[in-house]
């Protein structure tokens, strides 16, 4: 019998600075209400110069340790698409200032879908004893890759950070990750991309294309797919550790859009009201939006002990992912 | 039955992202209605995971009202 990955403390943050969609009107052809109706966010947080996606990553990974109650891991897995650098990885540099000395560290490259994949890579490592704790975190800052004409990726996304910590543990304890479904489909890469910067740029015999730097993403496409991925891989779940739509208490969804989130629990037939929204005060944060939303509600007294709480994303590559817990009700600081 | 999930659909996306609920009927057509470009996109996923049926925005935008939309449904439903 393998060991369980048990979900015991998480924690988020975002940065200081709000930026709404009046700031946004001011240099984009656009304006609140367009904003509102289209996405339903109000306003996202981003970082200021010198802020980086690691320092994000290691206060949202304190808070997680502090919500778990330990002060040390042995891994440590970063779900990001905007390190700190093309090479090396992020883990190492975060767990290095979060003081853990030489543990594991290494990142996790799914877009959006980031977190889902992060964690189970985690519990991997927990059920075949390679760590007794593991410290997963998503974390992303867009606001430094995207073009600041394209309107169609500047009102979006946000920066932040949302972490967990996971230990082994048994399957029927409160907060066991139940069972993932997760996959790819390569064929869709173009729908959300940073095109350069890569092998593929560097090896094409042309100097680099200086739009091939920001994010760029086909917007309808990318909805239809969100819809139906988040919407297929849920049931395959659900499926899969015999919960019926009426045990699903809450769920995490990535926070990409509020109509994709309204548009997945009608295919699920799950009532609106149990999709977390977090987004309209923060935005498309990527890999960070499922903890994010998760410390949010949690700390708002929203998650009771026992909830069933389904999560489920999906993103660039294509990638998407989810999974379920029993909420655990762990002490959770207010993002 | 087809014509009913496409109105019923078709009013609560609109109500959803519009906030309230303008007249909609089945003849109602699309471009009078002042809707978003995501509202015939979030109809089109969800008839597809309602019916089996897929129908592109473009062909929602042709068809122009709920009526129209039913009846391409029911054509298609037949075919496959």
């Amino acid at each position: 019998m393998s060991r369980a990955a048990v979900l015991q403390g998480i924690g988020a943050v975002v940065p200081p600075r709000v930026v709404d969609n009046d700031e946004l009107s001011r240099s984009l052809d656009t304006d609140d209400r367009w904003i509102r109706t289209r996405t339903g966010i109000r306003r996202r947080h981003w970082t200021d110069p010198g802020t980086t996606t690691g320092d994000l990553a290691a206060e949202a990974g304190l808070r997680a340790l502090k919500s778990a109650g330990v002060d040390s891991v042995d891994m440590v897995i970063l779900a990001t698409s905007t390190g700190n650098q093309v090479m090396p990885a992020t883990a190492p540099e975060v767990a290095e200032m979060l003081g853990l000395d030489r543990v594991a560290a290494h990142d996790v490259s799914a877009a959006c879908a980031g977190f889902v994949y992060a964690l189970s890579s985690a519990a991997g490592a927990l059920a075949i004893g390679g760590a007794e704790r593991v410290l997963v975190i998503g974390a992303d800052v867009w606001s430094t890759r995207l073009d600041p004409a394209d309107r169609s990726t500047a009102i979006i996304f946000g920066d932040g950070a949302g972490a967990a910590v996971l230990r082994a543990g048994d399957a029927d304890e409160p907060g066991a990750l139940l069972g993932f479904d997760l996959g790819s489909d390569g064929s869709g890469r173009e729908l959300a991309q940073v095109a350069g910067g890569g092998s593929r740029e560097l090896s094409a015999g042309r100097p680099p294309r200086p739009g091939d730097a920001y994010l760029a993403m086909q917007g309808k496409e990318m909805f239809t797919h969100a819809v139906n991925r988040m919407a297929e891989s849920s049931r395959r779940l659900l499926d899969r550790i015999g919960w019926d739509v009426d045990d699903v208490a809450w769920c995490a969804a990535h926070q990409a859009n509020v109509r994709i989130l309204h548009t997945v629990a009608d295919v699920l037939a799950l009532p609106r009201e149990r999709m977390l929204v977090h987004l309209d005060r923060v935005g498309n944060t990527s890999a960070a939006s499922i903890p994010l939303a998760l410390t949010d509600a949690a700390s708002a007294g929203r998650l009771r002990a026992g909830d069933g709480v389904l999560m489920t994303a999906f993103g660039g590559g294509l990638s998407w992912g989810s999974t379920a817990v029993r909420w655990p009700a762990p002490d959770v600081l207010s993002i | 039955m087809t014509g009913d999930v496409v109105l019923e659909t078709l009013r609560r996306i609109v109500a959803d992202s519009h906030g309230e609920v303008p007249e909609i009927t089945a003849d109602s057509r699309f471009a009078d209605l002042e809707i978003d470009s995501l509202v015939l996109l979030e109809l089109s996923v969800v008839l597809e995971r309602a019916c089996g049926v897929k129908i592109f925005e473009d062909e929602l935008v042709d068809a122009g009202t709920a009526r129209a939309v039913a009846a391409l449904l029911r054509e298609r439903s037949a075919v496959g």
